[in-house]
């Protein structure tokens, strides 16, 4: 919590610097047996060096597709209709498949969700930092190169670094020997490996109980920041972004909604969405909103305009006839709603 | 007035080895839990995963009979009574699970799911229950017109929740015990179903059993608190008091790991505190209190004395040798922070040397 001051601000030094991942009106569409879901429409979202970014929303939102669309891991129904997606500079989409391979998993890694099922149970931890250490192209490493003393080393090095207690002795077990909280360590540690630029976190955490979720957040926070790393989390839990992010993207029915220095988001609430979201956070401090009238649209038939039309308690007629724009509505803050006048064209 | 008791309540779970699946052990799951449950209130249980809410919770209304101890409902023993003799009993006890989507079957309408304890006691004719049926949906705020003849799959994660609150309340039970209720749901879902289960408690003078291991919501919805840590209960307290005035080590480091979303909410616990390592299995309990290898505020003894449950203030109990008044009862120090200030800020200390 005493980095408050200092996260609000540090993204903004990185101020004309090209970014290191940006994903430009990016457009995706589901094939499904009820017709075509227009599933992520239009998404902006860039991360500058060094940045943590938060992408907020509740489930269904798109938030997870669109981490999948930036590591080239969307199903085979999956349909990019539009936009584009850079990172350091090249273009992601139209990479040949052998150099997407390159950067994936080595400049781009994902941190994976579940500690409990994203580790294959029946090789030891240390085989599997091993293969990943090793991994030279699409196929499993030659089993004389995962002997390497030096790649070992390697991955018992991760391991310490993400304060695993005995890295030796995690290192020779099965994950089911390990806890929740280690497992979830490890997969760090694997993501770590390739020497990332972008780490990709998906509710990183949130299967843990709140005590070592925070251990691990913080610790990774830390890690972070002294390696200068971009992280892009990607989360349901508000609190959650509020402590790991510089800056956050609330996204909503496939749509950023809002954009704002972290510090800003919680102290004010701009899209009508955010707002109903963070009212309905229970607090510490014995106070819960109303919760959002609705449910998330349907996204073969979505709202023609404005996509939280529907549930919005401000609603207008504009609202349902022209999308609203996102627009820079205050100094560093972009919000796509027509109360803010940059919105309506 | 009491509506529900237990006092001492055991349940230990058999570990078994070997061919002959002989006991090597015990996995200690609720050791000696008393709990009050007050008429018209709701008591929260939280602890963390492996901390036995879900099991004290399910021995409380005989879902699991206890390895010892007894459960009292409106001043009788419910504990050593037949399945017949309980019946009456079970008809004012109901349970909401947790994942609505596992505790409805997916091949049943809503109309069948609501109806089927209505079946099991008995209840009316096929008119008189259809008639009810729709009642209950119209009191969980589902329009019966469009949501009797649903099956699950077709319902959002909210509306299967509130289908089984409906069904919680078929047979218009005095106490439901609520497990984890929303923490399959979104947080503008969650806040609409808290909001629902307040009005139904109003309307019915319902008494709520609630386990959550989320803090920040049970402050919202609960009159009592009680902390669980390995099976015991650490700290017994009114909401208010327990938020504003933790007095149990684990309590006040379990409120500071919170992720807040408010700086209010930061200025309860003000100082951060990181417990070192995980919770221990239940299969494995240290000895004196269950908390000292990771308390931070450990005195000699700890290790060797099994703390009580002591009184701090009113209606506030502790489970913790710090408040023993004979030893003299230092309490909490002031200044209990377990790590060094924050190297972040100053941008040196690398984490890895972060002492653990």
């Amino acid at each position: 919590m005493e980095s408050r001051e200092l996260t609000g601000t540090r993204g903004a030094e990185a101020g004309t610097a090209p970014p290191l991942l940006a994903v430009e009106q990016l457009a995706i569409r589901f094939h499904l047996y009820e017709g075509r879901a227009q599933v992520i429409n239009a998404v902006d979202l860039t991360i500058r060096r060094g940045e943590s970014v938060a992408l907020v929303g509740e489930t269904g939102c798109g938030k997870s597709i669109t981490a999948k669309a930036i590591l080239g891991l969307l199903p085979a129904n999956a349909e990019i209709v539009s936009g584009r997606i850079t990172f350091a500079g090249r273009d992601l989409l139209h990479l040949p498949a052998e150099e997407l391979q390159r950067i994936r998993g080595r400049k781009i890694a994902m941190i994976f969700q579940d500690p409990g099922t994203a580790l294959n149970p029946v090789f030891t931890v240390g085989d599997q930092l091993l293969d990943v250490a090793a991994w030279q192209g699409a196929r499993r490493a030659p089993l004389l190169r995962r002997r390497d003393g030096a790649l070992r080393q390697r991955c018992l090095e991760m391991l310490r670094l993400v304060r695993i207690p005995d890295p030796e002795g995690a290192f020779r077990r099965y994950p089911v020997e390990l806890s929740g909280g280690m497992r979830q360590r490890v997969l760090i540690a694997l993501a770590l490996l390739g020497g990332p630029d972008l780490l990709i976190a998906d509710e990183l955490g949130t299967a843990l109980d709140v005590s070592i979720q925070d251990q691990i957040l913080e610790e990774l926070r830390d890690l972070v920041h002294t390696r200068g790393l971009s992280v892009l989390y990607i989360t349901h839990n508000l609190g959650v972004a509020r402590l790991v992010s510089d800056r956050i993207y609330v996204m909503y029915g496939g749509e950023i909604a809002e954009v704002a220095p972290t510090g800003a988001m919680f102290a004010r609430q701009l899209h009508p969405y955010s707002q109903g979201l963070l009212a309905a956070v229970p607090r510490l401090t014995g106070a819960i909103g109303d919760g959002i009238e609705g449910r998330i649209p349907d996204y073969i038939n979505p709202p023609p305009a404005c996509r939280f039309a529907p549930r919005c308690p401000f609603r207008m007629e504009i609202c349902d006839r022209q999308r609203p724009l996102l627009a820079e509505a205050d100094p560093r803050r972009w919000v796509a709603c027509h109360l803010y006048p940059g919105s309506t064209r | 007035m009491a509506l529900l008791e237990s006092t001492a309540l055991v349940k230990y779970f058999p570990v078994t080895a070997g061919l002959l699946h002989r006991k090597v052990g015990d996995v200690r799951a609720v050791d000696g839990a008393s709990v009050t449950l007050d008429e018209g209130r709701t008591l929260a249980l939280v602890g963390e995963t492996g901390s036995g809410k879900t099991t004290l919770g399910r021995l409380l209304v005989r879902l699991l009979e206890p390895t010892s101890g007894r459960v009292f409902f409106e001043g009788r023993e419910i504990t050593r009574r037949s399945e017949s003799e309980l019946r009456p009993v079970r008809r004012q006890l109901q349970m909401v699970f947790q994942n609505p989507a596992a505790s409805l079957n997916p091949r049943r309408r809503t109309k069948e799911i609501i109806e089927e304890p209505l079946l099991i006691h008995n209840v009316g004719t096929p008119r008189q229950r259809l008639r009810l049926v729709g009642d209950l949906l119209e009191r969980v705020e589902l329009p019966p017109a469009d949501f009797l003849f649903r099956y699950p799959h077709m319902l959002s994660g909210g509306q299967r929740q509130r289908v089984a609150i409906a069904r919680a309340l078929a047979l218009s039970p005095r106490l439901i015990v609520l497990d984890e209720p929303t923490s399959a749901l979104d947080v503008s879902v969650q806040a609409k179903i808290i909001a629902l289960l307040r009005r139904l408690q109003r309307e019915l003078k319902l008494t709520y059993l609630f386990i959550s291991h989320d803090l920040s919501l049970v402050r919202n919805v609960a009159d009592a608190v009680a902390v669980m840590y390995l099976g015991k209960v650490v700290e017994l307290a009114p909401a208010e008091t327990l938020f504003r005035t933790p007095r149990h080590p684990y309590t006040r480091a379990l409120l500071s790991t919170i992720p807040t979303v408010s700086d209010e909410e930061a200025t309860l616990i003000p100082e951060k505190i990181v417990l070192q390592g995980e919770i221990p299995s239940p299969a494995r309990v240290p000895s004196g209190c269950a908390f000292h290898p990771r308390c931070y505020a450990r005195i000699a003894g700890c290790d060797r004395i099994v703390p009580e449950l002591l009184p701090v203030g009113a209606q506030h109990h502790v489970r913790c040798i710090l408040y023993d008044p004979a030893l003299g009862a230092p309490g909490l120090p002031a200044r209990q922070s377990a790590r060094p200030p924050h190297s972040e800020q100053t941008g040196a200390a690398a984490p890895m040397d972060r002492p653990r």
